[in-house]
C-alpha cells in the first residue's frame, strides 16, 4: 500500500465541507467528489501522469451522498486507492454507497438531529429562555454532532476501506436512529402547548385561540407535509384580505 | 398483495426510493433483480445500509426472479422490484410475464455516449430499444423519479433527444 | 447601505444551504435571529424565524423533486420587517412578512434550480494534459461556489427590496384586528408544527412521545 500523507489526508478533510459546491443534474456530487480527493490522487500518483488521468476521469462520474458521510466515501476510496485495487472494484464501491450513504444521512440527520436540536432551541425560546441562548445552544450542540459525525466518518472510511459495511451495521451512531425519532417527536410535544398558548408571536392568547391552535396541531399530525400548502394559502388568503381592506380604507 | 413497483434505477436503494416511494406506496421488501450484486456479499452489505427498519432487502438473478414473479404476487409481503438497467427489466419482463405490469424509470444518469432526455434520464440507442421491447411485451414504460412528479410516457420519452 | 449588509449576508446563508459547510446558520430560526442581530433587533428578527422554522420543519431534502430556499427567503423578509416595524411585535407586518417569506422561497429555490444548471456546464472539463485539467477542477468547482454566493445575494436582497416595499405600503395600518392576526399566526404555525411529526415516523409510531412532550410542555407553560 501506497502512504498516504498528513498533508494529502487534512486536504481531502477540508475539502469535503465544499463537496457540494458544484452540485448538478448530470454528475450530482461528481465533480465535488474529484475535488475533494485531489490531494489524495495527486499524492498517489504523482509520476504517473496516465494513472492520475484515469482516477481523475473515475471519479468524475456520477457520486451522491449525505454532505455530513462523505468523508467516509472519500477516506474509503483513497484507501483503495492506496492499495491499488482494480478501478472496477472502486467504481463498484462507489456505487454501492453513493445511495446508502445519502439514505443513511437523511434518516440520521435531516430527520434526526437537525430537527431534534432544533425543537430543542425552540422549546428553550418558548419556554422564556434568552433568544441568544437558543441561537448559541443550537449551533454548538448541533455542530459538535455534525463535526464529530464527519471526523468518525472519515476516519472510519480511511482505516476499513471497501469494508466499512460491515462496521457501520453495527455501529451504534447509525442504531441510534430510532431514539433521536422517539426524542424529535417528544421535543415537537413540548413545543406545541408553548407555541399554540400564544408564545410564537409573544403573547399570551385566550385560551379558545390555543384550543383551536392545538387542534389544528394534531389534524397536522395526521395530514403531514399535505397541511403545508393549505396553510399558505389560508395565510396569503388573509394578507390579501388584509391589503383589500387596507386599500378599500 | 401485487408488486407494488417495478422501477429501473442506477442508483437502486436511495433516498428517493426509500422514502419518496417509500412514503406512499409502504413496501415491505426491496428485490434487488442484479446478476453481478447476487454474487457479491460485500455490494450487498453496503446497498443495505440506508434501509430503515421494518424494509427488507433481497437480491435475485433474473432466472430466479422470473420463477418468483408469481409467487411476489400473491404473497403477503408488499414487493418493490428495482434493477439498475433497463435489460434487466426486459429480461425478467420477456415471453409475457409482465404484460399489464407498469415499469417506471427513475434514474438513468449521464454517461458518455447518452444523451439527456430529462434530467434524471440520459438514454443511448440501446436503452432505447429496450423501452420498445418492454412495451411491445406488453409493459407501460413511463419515467417519474418522485411520486409527485409529472409522469411522461414512453412515447414522449422516446421523442426526446433524438 | 443595509442593502449591501443583505446581500452579503444572504449570499452566506445561501452558500450554507448547499455549497459550504452546512453549519445550518440557514434555518430560518437562525437566519431569522441572526439577521435581526445585525440590525440590532434580535428578537424581532427570531419572532419571524420561530414562524418559517414551523414551515420549513416539514420540508426533508428528499422525496421532492423541488425545494425551497428557507434561508435566503428568510433574511429577505426579516431585515424588511426590522427595518419597518416598531419596538413590539407589530401582527400585521409579521404576518405579511411571513406570507412573502413563503412564496419568495420558491423563488430562491428556482435560482438554486438554475445555478444546478450552470454546475452541469461548468463541470464539464475541457480536454487536456492530465494536471491542467486537475487545475481547471479546481477553479470551476471554486468558481461555482463564487457563483452560488453571488447568486444567494442577489436574489436575498432583491427579495429584501420588493419585501421592503411591500411592508411599508400595507403593513399599517394593519386593517384586521392584532389579536385576529396574532391567533391566525398561532393557529397556522402550530398547524406546521404538528405536520412535522411525521418526519419523525408519524402518529401510529411515535404517538407516546409526542403525547408525553405534551404533557412536558404544558408544565413548562404553569412555570412560565
Amino acid at each position: 500500500m501506497k502512504p498516504l500523507g498528513r498533508g494529502a489526508r487534512a486536504g481531502m478533510f477540508v475539502r469535503s465541507f465544499f463537496i457540494q459546491g458544484s452540485w448538478n443534474y448530470r454528475s450530482l456530487l461528481g465533480a465535488g467528489f474529484a475535488f475533494a480527493l485531489l490531494p489524495a490522487l495527486r499524492a498517489l500518483y504523482r509520476d504517473e501522469p496516465a494513472q492520475f488521468d484515469r482516477a481523475l476521469e473515475r471519479h468524475l462520474q456520477l457520486f451522491n451522498s449525505h454532505p455530513y458521510l462523505a468523508p467516509m466515501a472519500l477516506g474509503a476510496v483513497a484507501r483503495l486507492e492506496a492499495e491499488g485495487e482494480d478501478a472496477a472494484v472502486v467504481e463498484r464501491f462507489k456505487a454501492a454507497v453513493r445511495g446508502s450513504l445519502g439514505t443513511l444521512g437523511d434518516r440520521l440527520v435531516w430527520a434526526g438531529w437537525r430537527p431534534a436540536c432544533l425543537l430543542f432551541a425552540m422549546t428553550m425560546i418558548l419556554a422564556g429562555g434568552r433568544w441568544w441562548l437558543g441561537i448559541a445552544g443550537f449551533l454548538l450542540l448541533y455542530n459538535a454532532g455534525h463535526l464529530a459525525l464527519r471526523v468518525w466518518a472519515y476516519r472510519l472510511g480511511l482505516r476499513e476501506g471497501r469494508h466499512v459495511g460491515e462496521r457501520l451495521r453495527r455501529s451504534r451512531i447509525v442504531r441510534a436512529q430510532g431514539g433521536l425519532a422517539a426524542a424529535g417527536a417528544f421535543l415537537l410535544g413540548c413545543v406545541m402547548p408553548l407555541a399554540a398558548t400564544g408564545a410564537i408571536v409573544q403573547t399570551r392568547l385566550p385560551l379558545a385561540w390555543a384550543g383551536l391552535a392545538l387542534a389544528a396541531g394534531f389534524l397536522g399530525a395526521s395530514r403531514g407535509l399535505a397541511t403545508r400548502t393549505t396553510v399558505i394559502l389560508a395565510l396569503a388568503g388573509v394578507a390579501l384580505l388584509g391589503l383589500g381592506l387596507g386599500i378599500a380604507s | 398483495m401485487p408488486i407494488v413497483l417495478f422501477r429501473v434505477d442506477e442508483r437502486l436503494i436511495h433516498g428517493q426510493v426509500v422514502v419518496g416511494w417509500g412514503n406512499v406506496l409502504h413496501p415491505d421488501r426491496i428485490i434487488v433483480v442484479d446478476e453481478e450484486l447476487v454474487r457479491s456479499p460485500w455490494e450487498q452489505e453496503l446497498y443495505g445500509l440506508g434501509l430503515p427498519p421494518g424494509l427488507a432487502v433481497e437480491f435475485e438473478g433474473v432466472a430466479v426472479a422470473r420463477r418468483q414473479l408469481a409467487e411476489w404476487r400473491q404473497g403477503q409481503a408488499r414487493v418493490l422490484v428495482l434493477t439498475r438497467d433497463l435489460r434487466t427489466m426486459r429480461e425478467l419482463a420477456e415471453g409475457g410475464l409482465m404484460r399489464g405490469e407498469e415499469v417506471n424509470i427513475g434514474g438513468l444518469h449521464y454517461a458518455p455516449g447518452r444523451e439527456q432526455v430529462l434530467p434524471y434520464v440520459y438514454l443511448n440507442a440501446d436503452a432505447r430499444s429496450e423501452i420498445d421491447r418492454l412495451t411491445s411485451a406488453g409493459v407501460r414504460v413511463s419515467a417519474r423519479d418522485l411520486p409527485g412528479s409529472r409522469r411522461i410516457e414512453a412515447a414522449e420519452l422516446l421523442r426526446q433527444g433524438r | 447601505m443595509s442593502g449591501v449588509v443583505v446581500a452579503l449576508w444572504g449570499g452566506v446563508i445561501g452558500l450554507d444551504e448547499t455549497s459550504f459547510a452546512q453549519l445550518m446558520l440557514s434555518r430560518p430560526l437562525l437566519a431569522g435571529g441572526l439577521t435581526g442581530l445585525l440590525f440590532g433587533r434580535p428578537v424581532a428578527g427570531m419572532t419571524i424565524g420561530l414562524l418559517l422554522e414551523a414551515f420549513a420543519l416539514v420540508i426533508l431534502p428528499i422525496g421532492a423533486a423541488r425545494y425551497p430556499e428557507a434561508g435566503t427567503a428568510t433574511v429577505a423578509a426579516t431585515a424588511a420587517y426590522v427595518e419597518t416595524a416598531g419596538p413590539t411585535l407589530d401582527p400585521g407586518l409579521a404576518l405579511l412578512a411571513v406570507v412573502f417569506a413563503l412564496v419568495w422561497e420558491w423563488l430562491a429555490g428556482a435560482s438554486v434550480t438554475g445555478m444546478r444548471r450552470v454546475n452541469e456546464w461548468l463541470t464539464a472539463l475541457p480536454a487536456g494534459a492530465p494536471a491542467a485539467r486537475a487545475r481547471a477542477l479546481e477553479r470551476r468547482h471554486l468558481a461555482a461556489v463564487g457563483l452560488d454566493f453571488v447568486r444567494a445575494a442577489v436574489v436575498t436582497v432583491t427579495g429584501f427590496g420588493v419585501a421592503s416595499v411591500l411592508l411599508r405600503a400595507f403593513g399599517s395600518p394593519w386593517p384586521l384586528g392584532p389579536q385576529l392576526t396574532r391567533g391566525l399566526l398561532t393557529v397556522a404555525a402550530t398547524a406546521m408544527l404538528g405536520a412535522a411529526l411525521p418526519v419523525f415516523g408519524g402518529w401510529v409510531e411515535r404517538r407516546l412521545p409526542f403525547l408525553v412532550g405534551i404533557l412536558c410542555g404544558s408544565l413548562l407553560l404553569l412555570l412560565r
